[in-house]
This record gives C-alpha cells, sequence and structure tokens, in this order.
C-alpha cells in the first residue's frame, strides 16, 4: 500500500514537472511569405494586358498562353494578401514606353492597380552534334553518327506598369531554354516547362520569395 | 519508505501540480495560441494571443507572438508594431530582440537594403 502511494506520488511529482517544463519558449520553424522590393500596397490589383508576340510558331500563340499563365499564376500569389487579377486584352496597343498612355487607360482603376505588359518570343532550332561513342565503332555511316535535340527558347519582356501615373516601376527580360530529344515536341508542351519556370522567377521578383524562417513563441 | 514520507511526497507532488494548472488558467490563451501556431493554426492563434492581450496589456510574450503570427500573414506593419511593443515592454528579453533583428533582417534583405 505504501510502495504505491509512493508511486502515485512520483507520478504527480512528474506530472507536475512537465507541467512546469511547457512554459518553455517553443522556437518554431515556419515558412514566411516572401518580402516584396515594392512598398506594401503597390500591388493590391494587377491587370494583366496583351503581351505582343511579334513572330508566333505556326501552330502556337504564345502571347495569349503566357497572359494565361500570368493571370492565373499572380491569382494564386496574391490569394492571401487580398490581391486581384484582371485581364484587359484591348489595352494592347499601350507601350511600356508611352507613360501617358498607360495613365489614360488606368483612369478610373483603384488604387494600387498595375498593368503587366509585355512581348513573348517562342522560339526552336535544331541542334545536331557529332555523337562520340557512335564513332568508335567505326568511320562510315554519318547519319548514325550524328545526334539531334530541338532546343526550344522562350523570352518574355515584362512589365509593371502604375496604372495611376503611367510610370514603369519593373522591367525585365527573362529567357528560358530547354534541350529536347523529342524533335516533334509540340510547341504548346515546351512553352508550358519554360512559361512555368518564368512564371516563378518574376512572381520572386515581384512579391519575394517565401522562406522558412525560425521564430521563438513565447508561453508566459 | 515510510508512510510518512509517502504522504509527504503525495502532498508536495500535489500542490505542484495544483500550482502548474493554477498557472495554465492564467496563461490559458497564451499556450493555447502557441500550440494551435505549432499545429499551423495560425488565425486561431491570433484570436487566442489577442485574447491574453485583453487579459493583460502589458504581456510582452502575447505581443511578441502576435508579431510572429502578423509575419506569418505578411502583414509587415503590424508585425513591426507588435515587435516595437513586445520589446518596449521587455527590452532586456533576448528571445523578443532575437525575433525582432531576423524580422527586421529579413525585411531589408527583401526590400534590398540587407548588406
Amino acid at each position: 500500500m505504501t510502495r504505491g502511494r509512493a508511486g502515485l506520488a512520483a507520478v504527480i511529482v512528474f506530472a507536475a514537472a512537465a507541467a512546469c517544463r511547457s512554459t518553455a519558449p517553443l522556437d518554431v520553424h515556419t515558412s514566411l511569405p516572401g518580402v516584396s522590393s515594392f512598398p506594401p500596397g503597390t500591388f493590391t490589383t494587377i491587370i494583366v494586358t496583351r503581351f505582343r508576340d511579334d513572330a508566333p510558331p505556326p501552330d502556337f500563340a504564345p502571347g495569349p498562353a503566357l497572359e494565361d499563365v500570368l493571370a492565373n499564376g499572380l491569382r494564386r500569389e496574391l490569394k492571401h494578401t487580398g490581391g486581384l487579377v484582371d485581364r484587359r486584352r484591348d489595352e494592347a496597343r499601350a507601350r511600356p514606353t508611352d507613360p501617358a498612355a498607360w495613365k489614360a487607360a488606368g483612369e478610373g482603376r483603384p488604387s494600387g492597380a498595375a498593368f503587366l505588359a509585355g512581348a513573348v518570343r517562342l522560339s526552336a532550332k535544331t541542334l545536331k552534334a557529332i555523337d562520340k561513342k557512335a564513332l568508335a565503332d567505326g568511320p562510315f555511316d554519318l547519319a548514325r553518327r550524328l545526334i539531334a535535340k530541338r532546343r526550344w527558347t522562350l523570352e518574355a519582356e515584362i512589365s509593371v506598369v502604375s496604372a495611376a501615373t503611367g510610370e514603369t516601376l519593373y522591367h525585365e527580360t527573362f529567357r528560358e531554354s530547354q534541350d529536347y530529344g523529342e524533335l516533334d515536341k509540340a510547341a504548346e508542351f515546351a512553352f508550358s516547362e519554360l512559361a512555368d519556370r518564368i512564371l516563378g522567377r518574376f512572381s520572386q521578383a515581384l512579391l519575394g520569395r517565401p522562406t522558412i524562417e525560425v521564430r521563438t513563441l513565447l508561453r508566459r | 519508505m515510510t508512510r510518512r514520507t509517502a504522504c509527504l511526497l503525495f502532498l508536495a507532488g500535489s500542490c505542484l501540480a495544483l500550482g502548474a494548472c493554477a498557472r495554465r488558467l492564467s496563461v490559458g490563451p497564451l499556450r493555447a495560441g502557441v500550440a494551435a501556431a505549432n499545429d499551423e493554426r495560425w488565425d486561431e492563434a491570433i484570436r487566442f494571443w489577442t485574447q491574453a492581450l485583453e487579459q493583460d496589456p502589458q504581456s510582452a510574450a502575447a505581443h511578441n507572438n502576435l508579431a510572429v503570427a502578423y509575419e506569418k500573414r505578411g502583414d509587415w506593419p503590424a508585425a513591426a508594431g507588435e515587435y516595437e511593443e513586445a520589446v518596449r515592454l521587455e527590452p532586456d528579453n533576448a528571445l523578443i530582440r532575437g525575433n525582432y533583428e531576423a524580422f527586421k533582417a529579413r525585411l531589408d534583405a527583401g526590400r534590398g537594403k540587407g548588406s
């Protein structure tokens, strides 16, 4: 009986000690949103306008496709801040270099609205090289010794223009390339991969990159 | 172990446990918020810490924790305000200062002011 009580007392003491220990500070590793290089509130609404695509491939229009990628991607990124993304294909003629035109287009827009504009170019070329492994088999049959791959390149010139002032707030040209063994790779598939990379780089520049940080939470 | 020793141990343990429970009641929202945040329920954590501040507006811990939660939301001005208040209330608290310094460094780096 006595031994039983002593055991019970020990359990209570341990429980009490555990309760006391739970007042210790707690380090949390948490993902914090990216810090934008722009002042807060600069982009409450982003209006994706028409992107120029002066030399599109015959079977694919990269301009509207890039607009879709940017609009959908930014919509996801801005969701947690309550930001909005709109599409305006009719404001295509204005150029980032023409502040007055952008300012006129921005009349009546809410404060913090910005236009996204620019140009896009999707191109491909076939690269050929001699396969050194095949060369070791013998000097004949040149066709078999050539290896070929298709290099797709997406170049996007993106500008962010203030709807209030027409001023260009940000301008950057992004270029992404990828080599494919399939020479008949569809332009749409190549575009999809390359545009995702450009979206990642652009949204990081615009909105910052989330990072894992350690912060201490206090319990008393 | 004698019966008397066992009784004394039992009483001591009970007192400790009751003391811990009483303290838990007074800092309930603070700790509940930490538990929620640790479980990635940050909105709930904010509600608990706001409640903790209603009970004790001078709680540096609640201000510090709220600052972290606002950082999580990306609300930098609110986070800065809470950190400043926490530091004002407990200027010698190294943990609060550590959080605040890390917050400021990240903000400066993101805005191109970092070294």
